[in-house]
């Protein structure tokens, strides 16, 4: 064979590839009994969703596209959490590890089906109808976007199948859709920002920050979109002027003149909902201009996700952001996960475990506890469980104050935390409750 | 006053990437006729040749862009030989999409073999910190595209305006008939128009390295830009591309600046329908 026609042949191949890459991505992962992921590839025919041992849980998540790595990672520690819920492991404190599989259904083992929603609405959508019309699942959780929520939700109120997610728009759980199969146990926007106000306060009153101006600085998606008139609400409840609010597009090719606007303002503190490539493209522009801004507070969003802190490393050091877990919180069950996924086989990338796995992972092991309640994987009775679930909140990674639904599927004992980045990790600062550290204001200058 | 010279000049250094792409663009548009939609794929490779020469060889952005404009050359070659002299035999919606289908394959290639997690350089670079002029903070990183820019955009005019091959390649863009008539090799015009173009994002794709992440989609963010800054500046025109996008640059900053950031690309796409209302052609086409 000629060079030409090797090459071609290679071309060809690399261009078949990514085709099967961009189509739908479906992973049948049932890793009862041998531990091993069992990747067919491909999906079965449908049928019934508890059929024989096994029930069938769909999982959205994004494999490909701009957050495909955190997307991968949870998929990762789904199957983990799947494996420990399957197979009897009596010495973890976690809920549905005790026993193997679902006890009030004969044992039956639970079943992922992994789907790609490639950060995409549009995609997200075909996939929720597919895997609930195809795969049979019987609920749907996975790492969400509150946008791509609300687009999927749309689908399994159509089919009337619970989702379970927790992203953290407030108009998912207000009523404003009156989802009735939609279930966020994790906490909303509301929590986090009413949360950042009181730690203001509370540095103001504990350590004479004498903070009295704050900025905006957000993505104008669903995710920022959602939280800027929440800031405002409670800067103006709480006392706080607002000296700049700046909306911009995560996609931008620069951030000059935001960084330059917020230079000029200088506020005592920079409220920030941004992604990962925003706030490493804000911080980099932050040194271009020679400017550290006095105190940051992220909105979890990129802050909390492994890229952003592999590539800040150490830059991130004492910048704050809202979160529902950290890793320094020392109930059994949080440290006992924490070293479960460090030497998981699972944990491809040998990352920390963070925010954004506990909470959605929590969501799963929420879906496996009702089906375990109701003992049937029909629809109503699932839902019924979902919102009256027995639990021991000691075998939960999250220590909330309870779980009590309100009329709109969301939690309202739920509670967050303030952590503050202080060598290689998140280290929470607020509530003085479960503080690790105390609080460094204002943050050092930047290296410029 | 010091704002707005800082605006300024960030305006025309944001710009100058902007620029950069739109010259690739406008170069392959010009001579083949063909809107290359993986200008900005290219821009994303130079990008990862950057950051890996950075991470295993510790090497600058700087000193890997003759590498990078260098292979980035080649690939320019062997697609242009593979895939797009074939298309342009074809019917003329075929020429159009090709270069859409082989952005797809160097997108997902790139995230199969990159990762799709956001990257930042990892080593130090010689080109960070700032000069403090006091009536503007320059960069040091920022100025490294813009003199690119300035000596893409004069090498590309030399080479098109004082060089045999660059002359056979104009007149190739003319008439291709007309230019094999009177013994220019066609082919070989379209070739190394379309492996300079390459180079170019290549070169541009180490310059962004200095300041911005990369991820498998970057591209995708400037190369509507650059394709709004080539239909401002001309299509096919180079010197028109290096200079709609710095006006757009401009636009972009200073609408920020003083009106709202929220609205910083309609400034900019105002600048464009203004200019398209006045001269359809852009301020270069003919």
């Amino acid at each position: 064979m000629s060079m030409k026609k090797l090459i071609c042949l290679l071309l060809t191949a690399a261009m078949m590839f990514s085709l099967v890459a961009c189509g739908g991505n479906t992973t049948t992962n049932n890793t009862a009994g041998n531990g091993n992921t069992n990747n067919s590839g491909t999906t079965d025919e449908g049928g019934d969703a508890a059929t024989g041992d096994t029930i069938r849980i769909g999982v959205l998540t994004p494999l490909t596209g701009a957050s495909a790595q955190l997307g991968n990672q949870v998929a990762e520690i789904y199957q983990m959490v799947t494996d420990i819920i399957n197979e009897e492991h009596p010495e973890l404190t976690m809920a549905m590890a005790a026993n193997a599989g679902i006890q009030s259904m004969g044992g039956a083992k639970l079943e992922l089906v992994i789907a790609d929603h490639k950060s995409d609405a549009t995609t997200a959508v075909s996939e929720a109808r597919r895997l609930i019309s195809e795969e049979n699942v019987v609920a749907i959780c996975g790492e969400f976007t509150s946008a791509i929520a609300k687009a999927v939700a749309v689908v399994t109120e159509q089919y009337q199948v619970p989702l379970v997610a927790s992203c953290s728009a407030v108009s998912l759980t207000d009523g404003t859709n009156n989802f009735q199969w939609f279930f966020r146990y994790a906490i909303t926007d509301e929590t986090y920002i009413k949360d950042t106000f009181d730690f203001l306060n509370y540095l103001n009153e504990n350590y004479d920050a004498g903070i009295e101006t704050v900025a905006l600085f957000s993505e104008d998606s669903e995710f920022g979109a959602n939280i800027v008139p929440l800031e405002e609400k409670y800067a103006e409840e709480y006392g706080y002027e607002i000296v700049e609010t700046i909306n911009y597009s995560s996609s931008a090719t620069n951030l000059t003149s935001e960084v330059m606007r917020i230079k000029e303002a200088d506020p005592d503190v920079l409220l920030m909902s941004s992604f990962v490539s925003d706030a490493l493209l804000f911080f980099n522009t932050c040194k271009e201009q020679q400017y550290t801004p006095n105190f940051i507070i992220g909105q979890r969003g990129g802050f909390i996700q492994s890229d952003y802190l592999t590539a800040m490393g150490d830059e991130n050091n004492y910048i704050c952001t809202t979160a529902s877990w950290g890793s320094d919180i020392t109930t059994a069950v949080t440290q006992e996960l924490v070293e479960l996924w460090a030497n998981s086989e699972y944990n491809s990338e040998k990352v920390a475990l963070m925010d954004s796995h506990v909470k959605d992972v929590m969501n799963l092991l929420f879906i496996a506890m009702a089906i375990e309640q109701a003992g049937t994987t029909e629809n109503t009775a699932l839902r019924e469980a979902l919102l009256n679930l027995e639990y021991d909140m000691d075998t939960l990674m999250i220590p909330w104050s309870g779980i009590e639904f309100n009329e709109y599927g969301q939690n309202t004992k739920a509670n967050g935390f303030i952590t503050q980045y202080y060598d290689g990790a998140y280290r929470t600062v607020y509530p003085e409750a479960g503080a690790s550290m105390e609080p460094v204001y204002p943050m050092p200058e930047f290296a410029y | 006053m010091t704002v707005f010279l800082q605006g300024v000049y960030e305006g025309i250094i944001n710009g100058s990437i902007l620029a950069l792409i739109a010259m690739g663009i406008a170069l392959v548009w010009g001579v083949m006729n063909i809107l290359s939609f993986s200008q900005g794929e290219f821009l994303m490779l130079g990008m990862f040749v950057s950051y890996y020469a950075n991470r295993y060889l510790g090497l600058d952005p700087i000193v890997a862009m003759p590498l990078s404009a260098g292979a980035l050359f080649l690939l320019g070659i062997v697609i242009y030989k593979l895939i797009i002299s074939r298309a342009l035999r074809g019917p003329i919606l075929s020429q159009r999409l090709i270069t859409f289908a082989l952005s797809m394959v160097l997108v997902y290639s790139a995230q199969m073999f990159f990762g799709a997690e956001y990257k930042q350089l990892v080593n130090p670079v010689i080109f960070s910190g700032t000069i403090d002029l006091g009536f503007i903070t320059i960069a040091k990183q920022k100025l490294v595209p813009f003199i690119l820019a300035l000596l893409v955009a004069g090498l590309l005019f030399l080479f098109l305006n004082r060089t045999r091959m660059g002359k056979a390649i104009q007149a190739t863009s003319m008439d291709r008939y007309a230019a094999g008539l009177v013994g220019i090799n066609p082919d070989r015009s379209y070739t190394i128009a379309f492996a300079m173009a390459s180079a170019v994002a290549g070169a541009a794709g180490c310059a962004l390295t200095y300041y911005y992440y990369m991820f498998p989609n970057v591209g995708a963010t400037f190369q509507l830009w650059g394709f709004i800054a080539v239909a401002m500046g001309g299509f096919g025109s180079v010197t028109g591309a290096f200079l709609s996008g710095l006006v757009m640059g401009l636009a972009d900053t200073l609408t920020g600046l003083y009106v709202n950031t929220a609205i910083k690309y309609i400034g900019v796409c105002v600048v464009f329908l203004v200019t398209v209302s006045f001269r359809p052609k852009g301020i270069f086409g003919k």
